[in-house]
């Protein structure tokens, strides 16, 4: 099995960028047991916001 | 965290106010909580639950935990107040943690929740002002994960089922929630619909008709693949759920006489089973590697024959082995002598003559290779023959292990036939309702296998519409810019899925050599503890040569030892991530408090000695809840120099007879209650 830092720098570096702003979207929310649909929408439309900026 | 106090008014047994302390002294870091049976310690432990996240493990659930004498005391139309309060500290603030429920007499015997539960958590960041939490629920929960809770708060006579098959779920969960991992989850979860519905719908908008017929197929095939991830966890969760009911089943065919020795044998039997379908996927993995290593032996028998077939001729007509050898007809040449002593001129007759069986004569290395060749065919035959021994054997183990499996199984069902016929109707009734648990598990089990073969498909599908998609997508210039990030979605995706497995195999091997590290200390035994790649925890007897072997027979105290190991294992580990605050893990950690009841039940005096010298150094703060019996000896000597504070529960109630009375034992006149004193 790959460890956590291969598969990570397998990435592009933008990828790479990408992924963890992501993970540190999601930890914002970590202590939220039950994530409602409201939350999950605003978490993803942070997510979509963060790739289209990393990605022209 | 560290806990410094817990208040209740009329909760359960407890009536009117009570109050109790913790030590949070680091050199006397434990706090006893002196019990007998019924007086009210698993109930405590329920306190702590209750007040933080509005729920207890009892049986009845929240539905009685209003004290019955509040109750029958307070007039008709008058308010009950039940309420909890802990006080805490964590990372240098003090907290206030109450939850309230009042209720209502309507009638005599009528009583009625006023509202829902309310729950507020005071903070004092040490300027001496107190603020109130506008999320109570939310920043406690940042405080201690309610999935944690059970780690942290746990209850000594259920411990032990940690360590049984059926709990594999909630330790993988505690690794999850231990690593933070359920950020990981969640991201893999938002990439995988929202985001890549959002660029599959930009994508779309630009898209030709093909494409468009491509993306609403994966569309399609992604909102099946997530129905089919919630139905398969909701098939193990089920399992789990039918696992526990049916220990708990189980247990209560052991308690009862006329069944008693029929579900021990069962017991004994089900452990035989599971041993013999152990050993038998055990040989089907040797038999797979033996197959691979020597099954050329077989399909190459052709060619072997058809060698030594060639070799055999040339052997026949003289050609090989070569009767004269180059290196002989050298040396003749050379010394210009023959083998009877005449001497050979150069390029006489007698010289050419003897030059021109050189040509025949055979090479040094070709003759080694023959002679190599031919040894190694002959071998290759025997072993020919070993290889089809050694596969018979395997077949015979895995023919004697399918009659062992098939006898014990036919054992285990007139067991089954008997105690369902049993004329005690409960015996009959609990074999029935423990049959229906046995089958429910076994269509849960059949419906993940299922699930996870659809999943297999569809993932097939999905790669091939994906394949599709990005031919189409280069048709279309259009569609380009979002067809790239739909791209890094994908890869995002699959990388965050690949983080999760990695991440969560860390932890898992990590926290097993901490299990096996605390387990050894405790054991007796020569045995290890493992947390398997299934995520149960298993015990080793240990060999020779690290040859070790699964062991079947354990006792309740090997069970208790190797569940309270993994505890201490999980408090520690999340110290250790406490600790080193700075690195790159999800979840931060944190110094949580062990607050035990009953942890010493099923163990011998030596086990008790053992246990009660390492719970001190498990965690920072450690409160103990003991019946008099499992206290008083080896235990109260070990923990004695650590115990900062004592507390005794002293149960009353109409049913004791004033000669029945002792310290913790009173006779009271009409209810039955409990009150808490200082020791």
């Amino acid at each position: 099995m790959r460890t956590p830092k291969e598969i990570v720098n397998e990435l592009d570096d933008n990828v790479k960028t990408i992924l963890s702003r992501i993970l540190e979207i999601e930890k914002e929310y970590q202590n939220i047991t039950e994530l409602s649909k409201q939350r999950d929408k605003e978490i993803s439309d942070k997510i979509i916001n963060v790739i289209e900026r990393g990605i022209k | 965290m560290k806990l410094h106090s817990l208040s209740m008014q009329n909760y359960r047994q407890f009536y009117g106010e009570h109050h109790l302390t913790f030590s949070h002294d680091i050199k006397k870091n434990v706090t006893v909580i002196h019990g007998e049976n019924g007086s009210g310690k698993t109930t405590l432990l329920n306190a702590f639950k209750w007040c933080f996240y509005g729920n207890t493990d009892f049986d009845t659930g929240n539905a009685n935990i209003l004290n019955e004498q509040a109750i029958a005391l307070a007039s008709v139309e008058e308010d009950i107040i039940l309420k909890i309060t802990v006080e805490f500290e964590h990372e240098d603030r003090t907290y206030s943690a109450e939850r309230t429920q009042i209720f209502y007499k309507q009638k005599v015997d009528h009583i009625a929740q006023i509202g829902s539960e309310n729950m507020s958590l005071w903070i004092n960041d040490g300027s001496g002002e107190k603020r109130k939490s506008d999320s109570p629920e939310t920043h406690l929960n940042q405080i201690l994960p309610e999935n944690m809770h059970p780690y942290f708060f746990f209850n000594g006579e259920r411990i032990e089922k940690l360590a049984s098959a059926s709990q594999s779920i909630k330790i993988q969960q505690a690794i999850k929630n231990l690593m933070g991992l359920e950020i990981v989850e969640r991201a893999s979860q938002h990439l995988g619909k929202n985001v890549k519905r959002y660029f599959n719908k930009k994508m779309r908008s630009n898209a030709s008709e093909d494409l468009s017929k491509v993306i609403d197929g994966e569309n399609d095939l992604e909102d099946k693949l997530e129905d089919l991830k919630k139905l398969r966890e909701q098939a193990i969760k089920n399992k789990a759920a039918h696992e526990e009911n049916l220990i708990h089943v189980e247990e209560q065919l052991r308690n009862i006489e006329d069944s008693s020795r029929s579900q021990k044998k069962r017991d004994e039997l089900s452990k035989k089973l599971d041993k013999y379908k152990d050993d038998k996927i055990e040989i089907f993995k040797q038999r797979k590697k033996f197959i691979s290593k020597n099954a050329f032996l077989v399909f190459a028998k052709e060619v072997f024959h058809k060698s030594d077939t060639i070799l055999e001729e040339n052997r026949a007509k003289g050609e090989l082995p070569y009767k004269i050898k180059e290196q002989f007809i050298d040396d003749l040449l050379e010394n210009n002598e023959c083998i009877c002593g005449r001497e050979i001129a150069n390029d006489s007759p007698e010289y050419n003559k003897i030059f021109s069986y050189r040509k025949k004569a055979g090479n040094i290395e070709l003759e080694n290779e023959f002679l190599f060749t031919s040894s190694a065919i002959k071998q290759q035959s025997k072993e020919r023959k070993e290889f089809k021994k050694k596969f018979s054997l395997f077949q015979s183990d895995i023919e004697q292990l399918d009659k062992d499996i098939e006898y014990t199984a036919s054992q285990l069902d007139e067991i089954g036939y008997k105690l369902k016929n049993n004329n005690h109707e409960d015996v009959a009734d609990l074999e029935k309702k423990r049959e229906e648990l046995d089958n429910t598990i076994k269509d849960e089990i059949g419906k993940t296998y299922h699930y996870d073969e659809e999943v297999k498909t569809c993932k097939k599908t999905l790669k091939n519409f994906a394949e599709q998609r990005v031919q189409l997508e280069k048709q279309s210039e259009k569609c380009s810019e979002y067809a790239r990030h739909r791209g890094v979605v994908d890869t995002l995706q699959e990388a965050i899925d690949a983080l999760y497995d990695s991440l969560s195999n860390q932890v898992r091997v990590e926290l097993s050599e901490k299990v096996n590290q605390t387990f050894k200390e405790i054991i007796r035994k020569s045995y290890s503890a493992e947390i398997d790649d299934s995520y149960c925890l298993q015990i080793y007897k240990d060999g020779f040569n690290n040859d070790r072997q699964k062991v079947y027979e354990k006792s309740t105290g090997e069970n208790q030892i190797t569940s309270l190991s993994f505890i201490g294992s999980i408090i520690n580990q999340a110290k250790e991530r406490y600790e080193q605050e700075t690195s790159s893990a999800f979840y931060k950690g944190g110094l949580f408090p062990l607050v035990m009841d009953s942890p010493f039940g099923a163990l011998d005096d030596d086990y008790r000695k053992k246990i009660a010298h390492h719970i001190p150094k498990l965690a920072e703060q450690v409160i103990i809840m003991v019946s008099n019996s499992q206290w008083s000896g080896v235990v109260e000597e070990q923990c004695n120099p650590k115990v900062g504070k004592q507390w005794s529960l002293i149960y009353h109630s109409p049913s004791i007879t004033l000669e029945e009375e002792d310290h913790y034992v009173k006779s009271s006149n009409k209810f039955e209650y409990t009150d808490i004193r200082e020791v």
